[in-house]
């Protein structure tokens, strides 16, 4: 083997290397972008939920009446909330009997359902991990919380009218540590 | 060959760094944008939480209280 050879030879193993290395940056790289890829498709699935809940109409309006309705009652709720008479028990109960006489007075069920269906999906599409987590935490988790608790009597009532535990069983597991127990003080 | 070969190794490299900067840029751009955010800020200064009022509230209660 002379010279020539010995270095065609080298040249030869050097480039199946190169070609070996280079296949494996590239599935690397292409492994890499399908995950991007994928975190991509999340954020914007997640944005879509974010974009249908500033703008479809019935969804804002839904929420529009509730903050209406309930600012205008929050004086009556929070003489409830900061009586300080009121053991847990009585608390729960008036409201509870306050929270129903406000939705039905002012006919909010419909509204307060559409949001908390929308609710339900935003989390369901979090639990099947096809919605980026942040997004949805972000825009979402304060105001489905704060309507979770606050018309949890309404949603007690609900399951009591049509005999069923789970209603919106996602919601309120989701946003209410306590969900086990959280209708067993509902009389009505 | 090993012309060739180097070649093709620093075109993918460059195709890569390339590809990378771009999809840092489209990372940056899906982020939330401004007006939203500030949509969602007034939002929450908004919400009304009974929790916060009382938290004797049975949707208040931590488990096991």
């Amino acid at each position: 083997m002379n010279n020539f050879d010995r270095k065609l030879q080298f040249a030869e193993v050097l480039g199946t290397w190169l070609a070996a290395i280079t296949v494996v940056i590239g599935a690397m790289f292409g492994l890499y972008e399908y995950i991007e890829h994928k975190e991509n498709l999340k954020v914007d699935r997640a944005f879509e939920f974010v974009t249908s809940y500033q703008s479809n109409e019935y969804l804002v309006k839904a929420r529009l009446d509730i903050s209406k309705v309930m600012e205008e009652s929050l004086p009556a709720i929070y003489e409830i909330l900061k009586n300080p008479k009121l053991t847990s028990a009585q608390l729960a109960e008036a409201y509870h009997l306050e929270i129903m006489k406000i939705i039905e007075q002012s006919k909010l069920s419909s509204s307060i359902e559409q949001v908390f269906t929308f609710y339900e999906q935003v989390i369901l599409c979090r639990n099947m991990a096809l919605c980026d987590e942040t997004v949805l935490k972000n825009f979402f988790d304060n105001d489905a919380g704060t309507y979770t608790r606050s018309f949890y009597p309404y949603i007690c009532t609900l399951r009591k009218k049509w005999n069923n535990p789970t209603v919106y069983e996602r919601v309120v597991s989701f946003y209410i540590e306590s969900s086990e127990e959280l209708c067993l003080t509902v009389k009505a | 060959m090993l012309k060739v070969i180097l070649s093709i190794s620093f075109f993918a490299c460059c195709v890569m760094i390339i590809s990378s900067c771009a999809s840092q840029k489209v990372q940056t751009n899906a982020s939330p944008p401004s007006e939203e955010s500030k949509d969602y800020e007034q939002e929450q200064e908004r919400g009304f939480d009974p929790c916060l009022v009382n938290p004797k509230l049975p949707a208040c209660k931590k488990k096991n209280e």
